[in-house]
């Protein structure tokens, strides 16, 4: 038991060493390196001290069209703080350059024909919706205004 | 450790093939382990009743000598925003909890007909929004390099498709599926030491893929070897007559020479500078160099290139995300299907509550950024100059990949993919969601923004012995030559995804 022990031990260890053999030493290069060894710095203007005023009346417009509250300090520090992140490309020259929508703008897009091509899953479909009369989905009355 | 997850898939089949595993043992194992390991929350749902059915059906057909394709009997996880019919999909999120989807995505109905297994459905940030798969309704994953999983020591899987990389990389299943905006199926592969492939936008049909930006989205494929990631993607890829956004050209199935009969003379590998930012980890620099130096000792030209738009990308990208979320959020109502709050006073107001109490606080913030950057006086100057600024940034690939000059032009760039090694989860959580994804998302994001392919393969283990990783990006439809590359590298590093098991360790 003890000999078979050992010699099981001995060819782990075996092993354990031709992996080293065949490690890679990743402080050892052969060729001068291509990648630069320092932070290649890139300039963006500091918006973060640029004050960002949002009043009320904007507030109640984007929470009504957004339909979540912005209720807490802290939410609007963050809405703040992202208006500033997006201000930093302002600077950069955009002049004669189109928007990119779509990285296949090159491919037109394919229209399929006008063809009911699925179907017949009423059943599917509505078990999704929490409140459902007979085959109609409810809401509560609409055309009254959000308060705010 | 059980031995055949060390194999690869085509092994995999093989002993299939001549009975020595059926796909019902493998599956069933898969689905013990998969609770064993219930600590690393890869899950957050599994199908093990589908899974039974369909690695039954895979071993009949392998009593017949007829299996479906290369993956029939393979085991595979899904991330959960994409949607499969009769099981719940979520996006991790309130809103989803209930949502049972009619219809099975793309994707995951390729894989089925190729008869593949799915195991389950695999955790995320809340509707993809986030680095770390640390916003979940369902709770954080957990890597399992991890030094200690139990105490608040424990290092974060990355994200947004944290679960499905932690799936692949404890061995619970073979590859595994997840999306990718602007680097959320390379960011956890870096961290969790497996493949994730980003491939070409519109070579994978994004149907049933529950949108973030639809502009950016892509499937993405997470497997512990090149070959196996291929395998994936040759099951999956192609024109969908459901989304009208996939690429028409005919898709042509990938095969990779074997690693000795890769001749790299031809092939030219640019090192963007810039993509040496603040944050870069010495480690990771260590390891760009070397790999970077094994290529030119393999025969590759390697030279530096510039991408001088790279640093502007992490703020296009949130601009853009921000507004896409806002119009894509704009379809949870809580009518037809997602979260219905209790307030019957009106219309508006049942769908304000219902999101207030469905969405988490990183989508509601993405959600009124948005609407505030796309309001009428803002949308020139944010949401179109953001869309601007992306074509120069697109423009800057294009330079080096099409270049009428010759010389200038290189096939493959090499670069890091996230700064670091996978941070311990308390060091992360101190940071607000913007950052977290600002911050390691800067070498990712740009080959969404051009809609390129970028492969993250892992190359070796840091000091703390978490793995390390690198980036490779290539032009559209060029997956190809990127795989090829990537799969020479793997070989030359012998990086073994597996070296992490408690098992797996005391068994050397």
């Amino acid at each position: 038991m003890l000999r078979l022990l050992s010699k099981r031990l001995y060819c782990k260890i075996a092993t354990k060493s031709n992996e080293k053999a065949t490690k890679l030493d990743f402080k050892q290069l052969t060729h001068p390196t291509k990648v630069p060894q320092t932070p290649v710095d890139a300039e963006f203007p500091d918006t973060s001290s640029s004050e960002i005023q949002i009043d009320t009346k904007t507030i109640q417009l984007l929470e009504r069209l957004s339909l979540v509250d912005l209720d807490s300090e802290r939410a609007l520090a963050t809405l703040k703080s992202s208006i500033q992140f997006a201000n930093k490309i302002a600077h950069i020259n955009t002049e004669h350059v189109r928007p990119l929508y779509t990285v296949l703008e090159q491919q037109q897009l394919q229209l399929r024909n006008d063809q009911v091509t699925e179907g017949d899953c009423r059943a599917e479909v509505l078990r999704n919706a929490k409140v459902t009369d007979e085959d109609y989905y409810v809401s509560p009355p609409g055309n009254i205004p959000l308060e705010q | 450790m059980r031995r055949h997850i060390q194999w690869s898939i085509k092994q995999l089949t093989a002993s299939y093939s001549d009975g020595q595993l059926s796909p019902r043992r493998v599956t069933e194992e898969a689905l013990q382990d998969a609770l064993k390991w219930k600590t690393l929350n890869a899950f957050v749902r599994l199908t093990p009743e589908q899974a039974a059915q369909q690695a039954q059906e895979s071993e009949e057909r392998y009593k017949l000598r007829q299996p479906n394709s290369d993956l029939d009997g393979v085991t595979i996880a899904i991330k959960d925003n994409f949607c499969t019919k009769d099981v719940h999909t979520t996006c991790a999120s309130r809103m989803l909890e209930d949502f049972l989807p009619p219809y099975d995505a793309t994707v995951c109905s390729r894989l089925k007909q190729a008869g593949a297994v799915v195991l389950g459905k695999t955790n995320m940030d809340q509707f993809a929004m986030g680095a770390g798969t640390v916003d979940s309704l369902y709770g954080p994953t957990k890597n399992i390099w991890s030094e200690d999983l139990d105490k608040d020591h424990w290092r974060i899987a990355g994200g947004s498709s944290g679960g499905s990389a932690s799936a692949v990389a404890a061995g619970l299943c073979y590859a595994a599926i997840g999306s990718d905006t602007g680097g959320s199926t390379r960011n956890p592969a870096s961290y969790c030491g497996v493949v994730g492939l980003k491939p070409t936008y519109g070579l994978v049909s994004r149907h049933g893929l529950i949108p973030l930006v639809n502009s950016m989205d892509v499937p993405g494929i997470f497997a512990r070897s090149v070959s196996d990631c291929v395998a994936v993607l040759n099951t999956v890829a192609g024109q969908d007559q459901l989304d009208s956004t996939t690429i028409r050209k005919p898709f042509t199935r990938l095969n990779l020479p074997e690693v000795r009969q890769i001749d790299l003379s031809t092939v030219r590998i640019g090192i963007p500078k810039e993509y040496h930012c603040h944050g870069l980890s010495a480690e990771v620099l260590e390891t760009w160099c070397k790999v970077a130096d094994l290529l030119e000792c393999g025969g590759a030209s390697v030279r530096q290139v510039s991408l001088p738009n790279t640093a502007a990308s992490i703020f296009v990208y949130s601009i853009l995300n921000q507004c896409e979320v806002a119009s894509n959020m704009a379809r949870y109502d809580g009518i037809e299907y997602g979260h219905r709050a209790s307030d019957e006073r009106s219309t508006e107001q049942l769908y304000a509550l219902s999101r207030a109490e469905g969405f988490n606080e990183v989508v509601k913030t993405r959600i009124l950024t948005g609407n505030f950057l796309l309001l009428k006086k803002n949308y020139d100057q944010h949401f179109e100059k953001a869309l601007r600024v992306r074509r120069l940034i697109a423009e800057d690939f294009a330079k080096v990949f099409d270049s009428s000059v010759q010389e200038d032009r290189v096939d493959i760039l090499l670069t890091p993919t996230t700064l670091t090694e996978a941070p311990l989860y308390k060091d992360f959580a101190s940071l607000t969601n913007r950052d977290q994804c600002a911050v390691q998302d800067f070498c990712t994001q740009p080959a969404n923004m051009a809609g390129i392919p970028a492969v993250c393969i892992p190359i070796r283990l840091s000091r703390a012995g978490l793995p390390l990783s690198l980036q490779l990006m290539s032009n559209s439809l060029n997956e190809q030559l990127l795989l090829t590359v990537a799969r020479w590298i793997e070989a030359q590093v012998n990086f073994d995804s597996l070296e992490h098991t408690q098992e797996y360790k005391k068994s050397l």
